[in-house]
């Protein structure tokens, strides 16, 4: 057993201590700003992992009861408890049957599950970001965005960029480039890339599920570099292929990260990829996935092209606040009687 | 167009979203009020479907709790009514419904008696905690079939009960804790047969982890003097459950039905939990009922065995056929002809 958040608190005062020891940061003498930077509960369990510096600097400002800040936070929580408790929570009826025993579900079955999957996991960490956000937020505090759009990544370089950004940087700063990044030629920067994804990996659990997981996508860091180093960037009718290529690359991986051992692992994966028989869901289980597949869907298409929180100023206050508290209904209404805890507390 | 903030915005829109989500609290309170039978209470809306047959039969309904439900078999004292040749036009049905304490089994006199049910003997489970006026079940009561004028006359019992919060939440949280009913009366009016696996698995404290035919240890019995004691905690009879089972008893009276009280059977640490205090009470309590109202009374707590119970009070399946045969034999044959009109 761990003691909650602990990885997130360890990377953050590994951050410090390095920008402390590399110049970068005048040490803090007051020891509770101090804690209050390691300890501020809405990014102290599941992040986003947050840079000293950033966060540091926000504690000295003069801290004033803002309505429109509230707002900003309550719509932002708000967002992030649609993810997790009206689209999240819905998937572990899929997803928990086909990884607790992959042997029992026919091809399609599978699929669908891993497909609820990169949907709960999407849903579920992103709420948190969100939750967490809109509450620092209402208190007057700026928190990193830690998702932006994973799933309309054109390749995994990119998907890297948008997913658990506060993490993909972290590794950046304080792992890759310290290893050398791509500045001792080709070999190193390929060694360091799966080097480092394998420590990501590793930093959500000592188990050869995570470590594959990270080797995965080093591997797939390094293969896109390769080509992308070879070929000149796609563009138009092929970009949604691209996306789907990438969101199934990624798929491959949480298959890796969610089953229970290597063997389900690799159980699942040639379920995935040979015709086989076994139990199929409901026409309610499909209904739900679809469901949620299609808000994630829309949820990306529409924040890429408007811009949402410009949008939204335009619209008048008694608009809004009918949304809002419809939203809110609907997930009180909607949401499951089992919501499980969020996934990303057990690192 | 430049957009310029309005420091009025952020609270005009909060406090409304604030108002509006407070209203559609308070509404669906209202709402909820209205929900079908089914909706709301399904258990009890089946056992008004099993007794709406066209049965000209006379009719011994049990009423009472999970309790009565795991030690009484219906079959097995009819089969006992039948080796006493007295099972002629006679209908046995056990009527009782989870957590039905004497406020449930009102609710549930209403519904038959407003069907057409008249009962012409009713047997009613009764121990010393389902009269205390420290409510245990009010919680399924606010959840079933209290309305706003129920709760509101619930509130000095639920602060006594320490469930002052639960009953707040009820009429002002309605849309969360009744969402389980909003979904199904949606689907109902919907005609839809989409049934979520949320909705399917149904309440995860309802799934029993326990094994009706294999007795329990002795750690699981143990366990039942401890709750024992924390049900009949600061006993005192009154409030909401006395008062019901005493409108419900003159209701009976009224109609000319035969009203049994029985106490069922219960493992001896449960049993060691009431103390002579709460016992002598009680005791006292149901002998003015029957002086009042000419009810009987039949104390079996002590007749099973504890081999016989596979949690501190739910008999085994074997328990329960022999308590029932024993209940039938020692109780409802010879009220049957006690009762019945002489030739």
């Amino acid at each position: 057993m761990l003691p909650l958040g602990i990885s997130f608190y360890t990377f953050e005062t590994i951050s410090y201590v390095m920008d402390v020891y590399r110049g970068r940061l005048r040490a803090e003498r007051n020891f509770l700003d101090y804690a209050l930077f390691i300890m501020f509960f809405p990014h102290l369990i599941a992040g986003p992992i947050v840079r000293p510096k950033y966060f540091l600097s926000q504690v000295p400002r003069a801290k004033r009861f803002d309505w429109n800040r509230l707002e900003l936070g309550a719509r932002l929580f708000l967002l992030g408890l649609v993810k997790k408790a009206l689209i999240a929570d819905q998937m572990p009826a899929i997803v928990d049957p086909v990884f607790a025993s992959p042997s029992d579900f026919s091809t399609e079955a599978v699929w669908i599950a891993v497909f609820c999957y990169a949907t709960q996991i999407y849903c579920d960490f992103s709420g948190y970001s969100d939750m967490a956000l809109g509450t620092a937020h209402a208190f007057g505090f700026k928190l990193p965005q830690n998702f932006n759009l994973p799933y309309a990544a054109c390749n995994i370089t990119e998907f890297w960029r948008r997913w658990h950004i506060s993490l993909s940087t972290w590794l950046r700063d304080y792992l890759y480039i310290p290893l050398g990044g791509n500045r001792h030629g080709t070999a190193a920067t390929y060694r360091n890339l799966i080097l480092t994804m394998l420590l990501g990996g590793l930093w959500h659990g000592a188990g050869w599920s995570f470590v594959f997981w990270g080797l995965y996508h080093g591997s797939l860091l390094a293969v896109h570099r390769v080509f992308a180093s070879r070929s000149r960037p796609i563009e138009g009718p092929f970009k949604p292929v691209r996306i789907a290529f990438t969101f199934l690359c990624v798929c491959i991986g949480w298959v890796l990260f969610r089953a229970e051992s290597m063997t389900d692992a690799w159980l699942i994966l040639r379920r995935m990829f040979t015709l086989s028989e076994g139990q199929t869901f409901e026409t309610a289980e499909v209904a739900i996935a679809l469901a949620a597949w299609t808000a994630v869907i829309l949820g990306h298409l529409v924040s890429s092209y408007i811009d949402m929180r410009s949008a939204l100023r335009w619209l008048p206050a008694p608009v809004i606040a009918t949304g809002m508290a419809v939203v809110f209904l609907l997930v009180q209404v909607l949401m499951p009687h089992r919501g499980g805890a969020f996934i990303y507390f057990q690192f | 167009m430049i957009y310029r903030p309005n420091p009025k915005r952020g609270r005009t829109t909060l406090v409304l979203m604030g108002a509006l989500i407070f209203a559609a609290e308070v509404a669906a309170g209202f709402l909820i009020d209205r929900a079908p039978l089914k909706i709301r209470f399904p258990q009890l809306a089946q056992v008004l479907e099993s007794l709406q047959q066209p049965d000209p039969s006379r009719k011994i309904l049990f009423f009472g709790s999970s309790r009565f439900g795991n030690a009484v078999s219906a079959e097995a004292v009819t089969e006992v009514l039948h080796e006493a040749n007295v099972a002629d036009g006679i209908t046995v049905f056990n009527a009782q419904i989870d957590s039905g304490d004497p406020v449930a089994m009102e609710f549930e006199t209403d519904k038959l008696l407003a069907a057409g049910i008249r009962p012409s003997m009713v047997v009613i489970e009764i121990l010393p905690e389902m009269l205390s006026r420290r409510v245990l079940w009010l919680h399924y009561h606010l959840a079933r079939q209290f309305r706003w004028p129920e709760v509101w006359n619930s509130l000095p019992d639920a602060y006594l009960a320490g469930k002052l919060s639960q009953v707040i939440a009820t009429r002002f949280n309605s849309v969360y804790l009744f969402r389980s009913e909003f979904q199904r009366w949606a689907m109902d009016v919907l005609k839809l047969r989409f049934e979520s696996a949320n909705l399917r698995d149904g309440n995860p404290r309802k799934r029993r982890r326990t094994n009706p035919s294999e007795p329990a240890d002795v750690e699981v019995l143990q366990r039942g003097e401890v709750l024992g004691r924390k049900n009949v905690r600061g006993y005192e009879i009154g409030g909401l459950n006395a008062r019901a089972l005493e409108r419900m008893i003159e209701r009976y009276s009224q109609l000319g039905t035969t009203i049994v009280f029985i106490a069922p059977p219960v493992s001896s640490p449960y049993r060691t939990a009431y103390g002579s205090p709460v016992d002598a009470a009680y005791l006292a309590y149901i002998h003015r009922l029957g002086k009042t109202y000419g009810t009987y009374f039949f104390d079996y707590r002590h007749r099973l065995a504890d081999h016989h119970f596979y949690t501190p009070y739910y008999p085994t399946s074997d328990g329960k056929l022999h308590f029932s045969r024993l209940l039938a034999r020692e109780v409802i044959v010879p009220l049957i002809a006690a009762v019945a009109p002489s030739p």
